[in-house]
């Protein structure tokens, strides 16, 4: 049931809008764009484009937060997944890989491949990139836990925004920073935890 | 299972008290018609059978051997990704319901078959109500949980729907319906819920 959910959530995202090839462009126009519009010399674009990435990789997350639970909520289809033979903590598991394949695998991609734009080594380049993939589950994670909690709410994009930003301040911190990996799974690890608390509480809230 | 026990069931939503002291007895093969005004709680009381809304009083028995899994919960919301085509819809119950089916016949069954390659969003209500019916065919459960499924139908199509309940129920399924207009359903028990709102 956890295939069938995770390979469902996957078609999903394929067939709409919120879909690899658009995520991935999204995140080559930002870290493209802004440092037309920043300051600086080729020699500073190694540090603008390591905060970049992050700051892309939050407003794509930003990107999904109306597709997580909330579309489902919205048109019915969470009254079947919920009553479906699967435990709460599976669904948990099965948005965060979702959700982490649709709108964070392409940025961990792409990132090694546009790293040479930007005159990184090839020691930076997988620095930022281990750094990139261990923070993007936590980071995942809160968005998840975050819609979970709030779906209910109609219309609240922005509440939920304003609520996130703050919490990917800790990933943000540690992921500029070279050698950070082990702080930034720490991190994820305790986000992935509390979040399937939350998700779970939030979705027995659902029927209320 | 082979009946559905409702003892005493109340429901507060909030500080309001929707409904209080109801009780009834469904069996296999029998159609619970729930009736009652806007507000009355025919929703709450569907969606506390399937076990989305825990009840603030009494008991739904049986406790055991019954899981929420074998209720079958079609609401008044469609479940249709509306930027989808009809055809992708059905795929993605598929996947949830985990089976295999055969989409140009039940797109045939429901008239919908030259709507195939069509988004949701641009068929009627109608349509969508009967597109969102074609969950029944694709998954089976015991209890068929049905919240107001007539609205927008054409009387040709309450008549074909009631024609599916009945041929359910004859294979020994059990329905609970609601609505709130007047359906010509020959259901075995009637409860107006109006009557339990304090």
């Amino acid at each position: 049931m956890f295939k069938n959910l995770l390979l469902r959530d996957l078609r999903l995202a394929y067939y709409s809008s919120s879909n690899f090839i658009y995520i991935g462009s999204f995140f080559i126009l930002i870290t493209i764009l802004i440092p037309f519009v920043i300051n600086t010399g080729t020699e500073d674009f190694t540090s603008v484009f390591q905060g970049l990435i992050w700051v892309g990789l939050a407003l794509s997350l930003l990107l999904a937060l109306d597709k997580i639970f909330s579309s489902d909520f919205d048109d019915g289809n969470l009254d079947i997944i919920l009553r479906m033979e699967i435990s709460y903590d599976k669904i948990y598991l099965s948005k965060l890989l979702s959700v982490w394949i649709t709108y964070c695998l392409p940025i961990v991609i792409i990132v090694p491949l546009i790293s040479t734009v930007f005159n990184l080594t090839i020691n930076e380049t997988i620095f930022i990139t281990v750094n990139l993939f261990c923070g993007s589950f936590g980071m995942t994670a809160t968005a998840i836990a975050i819609n979970a909690l709030l779906m209910g709410l109609k219309r609240m994009i922005y509440l939920k925004s304003i609520i996130i930003i703050p919490l990917y301040i800790p990933f943000m911190i540690f992921g500029v920073e070279q050698g950070s990996w082990p702080v930034l799974s720490a991190l994820s690890m305790i986000a992935v935890v509390v979040a399937s608390f939350a998700t779970s509480y939030g979705l027995r809230l659902y029927g209320e | 299972m082979d009946y559905l026990l409702a003892e005493n069931l109340s429901c507060i939503r909030g500080s309001n008290t929707v409904f209080k002291n109801l009780s009834f007895k469904v069996s296999r093969g029998q159609i619970l018609h729930i009736t009652g005004t806007n507000g009355s709680g025919k929703t709450s009381l569907l969606r506390m059978i399937a076990g989305f809304i825990d009840p603030s009083d009494g008991k739904i028995i049986p406790e055991q051997n019954y899981t929420y899994k074998d209720v079958h919960f079609v609401g008044q919301k469609y479940a249709l990704k509306k930027n989808l085509s009809v055809e992708k819809n059905l795929s993605l119950w598929s996947h949830l319901y985990q089976k295999k089916i055969n989409t140009d016949q039940i797109l045939s069954d429901l008239d919908l078959a030259q709507y195939k390659n069509n988004d949701t969003e641009v068929l009627s209500d109608g349509q969508k109500r009967r597109l969102s019916i074609a969950r029944l065919f694709i998954h089976s459960a015991p209890i068929w949980l049905l919240d107001e499924v007539h609205v927008h139908l054409d009387s040709e199509w309450q008549v074909k729907l009631n024609q599916y309940i009945y041929n359910y129920t004859n294979e020994g399924g059990m329905v609970l319906i609601s609505s709130n207009t007047k359906i010509e359903l020959n259901s075995n028990i009637d409860i107006n819920l109006t009557h339990y709102n304090v």
